[in-house]
């Protein structure tokens, strides 16, 4: 079974564009926090792709995404405080070391699959926090690093600094959207939803399965970590709580929710999840209940995740 | 000699908090395999239930008894009405269990509030045994015994009874024990529903131990999850060994090498799954 | 009757002449933004920051200086970058004068340089970390609730004079607040000639601390504990069983009995000696009133001391914003104004502020005590107005690193 996205690549990037206008249109229009909101659910959007390159395409399920993550947040906070980095530079570094980082921890995760496959990735991410936490001297412990400036794109006129850069991060997750829909309808991306439905058969047939595996964990470390990069540039601060179990936890939800597997399915979740924690949060304290209703009722009534695209029934 | 006696003491019973907390987990893994998220809520559901009962009737063991009852009661209605709609698809069910997960830890905070309690267990709790110069204080030992009881109980539900036989068969095939005219769904439900209780019992203990206040449901579940995994899942003789050997563990590695006690858990957890994949006693 | 009548018409009249001719009842509502985590694992704690808050704005109707005060409260939830967030949001949204609150450390360092740029004045009510207030003091923030190292030089002190300790063991959680107090206590405790022979860096997160309480070193004369929240009661817990607490005392950071916990604490925490700007058995008209009006709110018998210093903070807030007459769009003279206030008694008693943000205020050494059937922490000390650089001279001691995990290193280990 193929991706909605093969089947129909027009009518997609149609709707993706239509949808980006809107994004980049209204923005001047809407109250400044629903920006603020808007450039963390893009953030958040270019992060849970990535982990969809997994869980969706590869079938791996990773709850260690946010270590990769992290890579880029630290990587970025540390550069451009201590050695005053330019935006290109930490953006660069950031996205290289989160997937040197994957490719070591791909060695020792890949020989696991399906639940055990989830449960080391959940070592992995426990020990990086643990990391993240103790190396004080490098990442600033408990405190984390502060004061990352927001970068300075020159953005013609264009004065507010929450417009400027939640510009910046559209134009950098219309790149990276790109790059995922090339990915995902390239032979490569065919031969891991290959690998997700059988491995067995995909071996038979000739593939490196591990390779495979293995390339896919680091694309989507090193997208991960420029997610992670924006975010520190995002928050103007990183500390361990990037790394946290509840991190990776919630880009898994965001996949869930959206609908693993079509992509685009996750852009929706990570918008839906930012806006359920941080707008209803405006509203009421029992926020959390209403996050836990709509899991619930998404998990009940939306089998295919929100968007309710194709994916293959187990 | 002393520091030697005292921390493997306290090893062992760290170990009995670890098995208790990660015993009904595997159980529901091995059979359901499923990703529990909720584990960490029946934990603090169990907990908050057996203070409050200890309030009301005055007798721990009543309210070990109540609260875990009422968790499992709670685990099979949730097991009934929710986790069956998505039954087989482990995403679904893991966005489900996190829903559950997140409504019960804002509701424990709305009824009982974010001060923390300590659950008083019988005044006997509070002190110590002395044998051969050595102090061994009886909450310790207590946890220990209720470990090994469950766990002998259980080895013996599991291995010598019919409904045991059922369940390791569930565990190692289900289509197959199904075709075999026993009723798995059933089946499924008891063993979450005992899952639950375990987990309550965990609460109830844990919480004479070491307390209850929100966001333990949380705290506690990777604990669960590293037993359930080292172990093997479903594997109970698993998860005692794990939680044996990760207990000790944790604690000589905290008071040797205090440097290192955010990784004793965990890495020995990263490091067998990588050469382990299914666990020290996991089956493929 | 007609008397009345003629008070009334005069009232009226009165009314009438006067009203327009005071400008400040034009002006729209003061905005004051406050960050508590209300979800979460501290959410009681943000809670009781607002009852406290709350409490005192409620008192004065929330009118200060003739203008309406509203307050938006925003919930800080577990992580460091919700609080940025929503302080953005404060800030840009809701166009907040100004902002208090604030738990968690990380989230305060998080939040200042955003409130910096943003020239809004930040008032700390909470979070309790060193360099807020010192290395990286900014301008636009105050703090009025405490800070580790301020703690620790106070507890350093008494340890030497008054406990007559030459030889400690620290037990600390491993993160900025243990750091800092336990950096504080070891410099002035060994400028004093005392030792500190151990020092047991605990996890934030630790279930067991039973393999720490049995490495304690047996000839320490006394026990230095550090940690807070639920942990703290494990960890009583486990020195009361491990019988520890029978053979020497344990001075511990006032944060370990709060209030809150000593229900959970029971007899396991009798005697412990712990160090805090407030205790709920201070006996003064000031506190006496506050605890018995809060009680009120919280229906509880005991209160928390970050509603106590929230009560505190919101009443020097609103004694800064009555000097400005209300003027608070004047950022510059409103700030300076707010540093510049001095109140001589509140709950925790006077409070004012140094020229790098912070406090000074009362220090009281606690004892946990029960009297009838509740528990309390009874004060049997005070160091009145204590600055956060003790006595040391600010522009040396700043030339200092902060205190850490190392610093200062274990000299006697």
């Amino acid at each position: 079974m193929d991706v909605a996205a093969t089947r129909a690549p027009m009518r997609l990037v149609t709707g993706l564009a239509v949808a980006l206008v809107i994004l980049a249109g209204l923005a001047p229009v809407l109250p400044s926090y629903v920006v603020i909101l808007m450039t963390e659910g893009l953030i958040y959007a270019i992060a849970a792709a990535s982990l969809d390159l997994l869980l969706g395409f590869a079938g791996l399920a990773s709850l260690g995404h946010s270590a990769f993550f992290a890579v880029g947040a630290y990587t970025t906070a540390i550069l451009v405080t201590r050695h005053q980095a330019s935006f290109g530079a930490a953006l660069a570094a950031s996205i290289v070391l989160a997937a040197v980082a994957s490719a070591a921890i791909a060695i020792l995760v890949l020989r696991a699959t399906g639940i055990y496959f989830m449960m080391i990735t959940l070592a992995v991410s426990l020990c990086a926090w643990g990391l993240a936490y103790r190396w004080v001297s490098l990442t600033g412990g408990d405190t984390g690093i502060v004061g990352i400036p927001r970068p300075r794109v020159p953005w013609v006129g264009l004065a507010s600094g929450t417009l400027s850069f939640y510009y910046t991060v559209l134009a950098l997750f219309v790149v990276c959207l790109a790059l995922y829909l090339l990915l995902i309808w390239s032979p490569f991306g065919k031969t891991l939803v290959g690998i997700r439905d059988s491995e067995s058969r995909m071996r038979v047939l000739g593939y490196n399965v591990f390779l495979h595996k293995a390339v896919a964990l680091v694309v989507a470390g090193a997208f991960a970590g420029l997610a992670g990069s924006l975010y520190a540039y995002y928050n103007g601060f990183v500390g361990p709580s990037a790394v946290d179990l509840a991190h990776s936890m919630q880009f898994v939800l965001m996949v869930i929710v959206g609908g693993p597997g079509t992509l685009v399915g996750p852009l929706i979740g990570a918008f839906a999840i930012t806006f359920l924690e941080k707008m209803v949060s405006v509203f009421t304290e029992r926020w959390v209940m209403v996050l836990a209703a709509a899991y619930v009722v998404t998990a009940l009534w939306a089998p295919r995740g929100m968007l309710g695209l194709l994916r293959a029934a187990r | 000699m002393e520091f030697w006696v005292n921390q493997t003491f306290n090893g062992v019973s760290y170990a009995a908090l670890l098995f208790l907390l990660g015993g009904g987990l595997t159980l529901i893994f091995g059979v359901m395999k499923i990703v529990n998220i909720a584990h960490g809520s029946f934990y603090l559901v169990g907990g908050y239930l057996g203070v409050a009962l200890v309030a009301a009737t005055g007798n721990f063991y009543l309210a070990l008894l109540g609260a875990a009852l009422a968790v499992a009661a709670g685990g099979v209605i949730l097991e009934r009405v929710f986790l069956r709609a998505v039954e087989g698809d482990d995403l679904r069910q893991m966005l489900l269990t996190m829903g559950i997960a997140l409504f019960f830890q804002d509701a424990c905070l709305l009824v009982w509030g974010g001060d923390p309690f300590n659950l008083r267990g019988p005044a006997y709790f509070a002190q110590s045994v002395k044998l051969g110069g050595f102090t061994f204080p009886i909450l310790r030992l207590f946890m220990i015994a209720a470990a090994g009881v469950l766990f002998v109980v259980l080895w013996w539900f599991q291995e010598k009874t019919r409904a045991g036989a059922m369940v390791r068969a569930a565990i190692d095939n289900a289509e197959m024990t199904e075709a075999l005219g026993i009723n798995v769904p059933i089946l499924k439900m008891a063993v979450f529903g005992l899952g639950a209780f375990l987990a309550g019992v965990a609460g109830v203990v844990g919480s004479a131990f070491m307390g209850i206040y929100p966001g333990l449901d949380f705290e506690i579940l990777p604990y669960a999850f590293v037993v359930v995994i080292v172990g093997g899942m479903g594997s109970l003789s698993g998860a005692f060994v794990a939680a044996l050997v990760l207990g000790l563990l944790d604690n000589f590695g905290k008071a040797l090498f205090p440097e290192i006690s955010y990784f004793t858990l965990f890495a020995p957890m990263a490091i067998v799954l990588a050469f382990r994949p299914t666990g020290l006693f996991g089956r493929a | 009757m007609k008397k009345h009548l003629v008070l009334a018409l005069v009232a009226l009249v009165a009314a009438v002449v006067l009203v327009p001719a005071a400008p400040a009842a034009e002006k729209p509502p003061i905005k004051i933004g406050f960050i508590a985590p209300k979800t979460g694992n501290f959410a009681q704690f943000g809670l009781d920051m607002l009852n406290g808050f709350k409490l005192y704005l409620s008192e004065i109707d929330y009118m200060i200086a003739g203008r309406k005060v509203e307050l938006i409260e925003e919930d800080e939830g577990a992580t460091p970058a919700n609080a940025v967030t929503k302080a953005r949001k404060l800030i840009e949204h809701d166009k907040v004068q100004l902002m208090g609150g604030l738990l968690m450390a990380a989230a305060a360092y998080a939040v200042a340089p955003v409130v910096q740029e943003a020239g809004v004045p930040l008032v700390i009510t909470v979070a309790a970390s060193d360099d807020l207030t010192q290395r990286k003091a900014s301008k636009y923030l105050a703090r009025v609730s405490l800070t580790g190292g301020e703690h620790g030089h106070v507890a350093g002190d008494y340890a030497y004079r008054k406990l007559g300790w030459r030889k400690v063991a620290v037990i600390a959680m491993d993160y900025g607040w243990g750091h800092e107090v336990t950096g504080g206590f070891q410099r002035v405790f060994e400028e004093l000639g005392g030792q500190v022979i151990q020092k047991i860096w605990t996890p934030v997160i630790t279930t067991d601390f039973g393999p720490y309480v049995a490495s304690l070193k047996p000839e320490a004369d006394g026990i230095l504990d550090v940690v807070t929240g639920a942990a703290s009661i494990r960890l009583i817990g486990e020195l009361r069983k491990a019988g520890v607490l029978d053979k020497k005392k344990v001075l511990a950071a006032g944060t370990a009995t709060d209030e809150t916990l000593l229900t959970a604490l029971g007899d396991t925490a009798l005697g412990v000696l712990t160090f805090l700007p407030w205790s709920q058995a201070l006996d003064t008209p000031e506190n006496k009133r506050f605890v018995e009006r809060i009680k009120q709110v919280t229906k509880k018998d005991y209160v928390g001391f970050s509603g106590a210093i929230n009560y505190g903070a919101a009443m020097w807030i609103a004694e800064a914003i009555r000097q400005v007459g209300g003027d608070v769009e004047n950022k510059e003279k409103f700030f300076q104004t707010l540093r510049a206030t001095e109140i001589k008694s509140s709950p925790r008693g006077p409070i004012k502020i140094d020229k790098y943000g912070h406090i000074i205020q009362n220090i009281y050494i606690r004892r946990v005590d029960k009297v009838g059937n509740l528990y309390q922490n009874t004060v049997i000390e005070t160091y009145p107005s204590v600055s956060q650089f003790w006595k040391y001279n600010p522009e040396e001691y700043l030339k200092q690193p902060i205190y850490s995990r190392d610093n200062p290193p274990c000299r006697h280990c």
